[in-house]
């Protein structure tokens, strides 16, 4: 057990391991620690699905919610310009 | 005779017409503040309008508009994030025992989820507003510049003047930070 003992991560690594992977890829130390580590571990499968999913969600955020200016905004902005023409 | 057949034009008179609200919607998308992001519509048109001699026309007049609203914006959390970073360790106690384990309160529970699209509601966007407000300054920036902007590593980098690890550790926390959110406050109204 001393060899698995050796490269087993704790949850804390495995998911910073799963965030680097997603930024800026691995090493293949790293890459067959975190798969081994993700065989076992329910919680850091969750973790690596879910933030995922955040990460695809959160790319779609400026279609969700088209935002409008005021008139009374847009008719100063239209001023200054007018302005400073 | 003029030779910009090719070449695009300003048009500052129909600036606001056109562009006023579909800049609003990219500000305030990233900064989360209606009025940082009227601000920023209108520092936007103003320097434009300064710097129009520099426009040449190879660019669309919206696309240079664009242009220049991301710097604005950049500037903004560049100046909220002024002080150097400290990455502050306390923050993963909320998350892992000195173990490195999940502490139980912290530790990911199982999502329903029926299909994606399901979830794309107006109500999980405005938790998830909610929950981005609740991160740290220098942290929204990077969620905006990553998933908004989509700003290579190198880039985001520059920006925030810090090295890839300290990147994607800073990255990794909002992760951290919004799953959790998104968990209590989200999961639980569905």
């Amino acid at each position: 057990m001393a060899i698995f003992k050796k490269i087993w991560l704790s949850c804390q690594q495995a998911t910073m391991l799963i965030s680097k992977k997603q930024h800026t890829g691995l090493t293949v130390k790293e890459a067959a620690q975190l798969r081994l580590h993700l065989a076992i571990c329910k919680f850091c499968n969750r973790f690596q699905q879910q933030t995922n999913l955040i990460g695809r969600l959160a790319k779609k955020i400026q279609q969700q919610q088209p935002a409008v200016l005021s008139e009374q905004k847009k008719q100063a902005l239209q001023k200054q310009l007018r302005d400073a023409q | 005779m003029q030779s910009t057949l090719n070449s695009h034009q300003l048009q500052p008179d129909k600036w606001v017409q056109l562009y006023a609200d579909a800049l609003f919607s990219y500000a305030i998308a990233r900064v989360q503040d209606s009025a940082v992001a009227e601000d920023l519509v209108q520092d936007t048109f103003l320097s434009a309008w300064k710097s129009r001699e520099q426009y040449n026309g190879t660019a669309s007049e919206k696309t240079w508009l664009y242009t220049i609203c991301k710097n604005k914006i950049i500037d903004h959390f560049r100046r909220q994030t002024a002080s150097p970073m400290v990455l502050d360790d306390a923050e993963l106690a909320n998350y892992f025992d000195e173990g490195g384990h999940w502490k139980p309160s912290a530790a990911p529970r199982a999502w329903r989820i029926e299909t994606e699209s399901a979830i794309e509601t107006k109500e999980f966007y405005q938790v998830l507003a909610s929950c981005r407000k609740k991160l740290k300054s220098v942290q929204q920036m990077l969620f905006s510049m990553k998933y908004l902007e989509d700003a290579a590593t190198d880039d985001i980098c520059k920006y925030l003047n810090i090295t890839p690890s300290n990147y994607w550790v800073l990255i990794h926390r909002v992760k951290l930070h919004l799953r959790k959110c998104l968990e209590k406050n989200w999961m639980g109204i569905n």
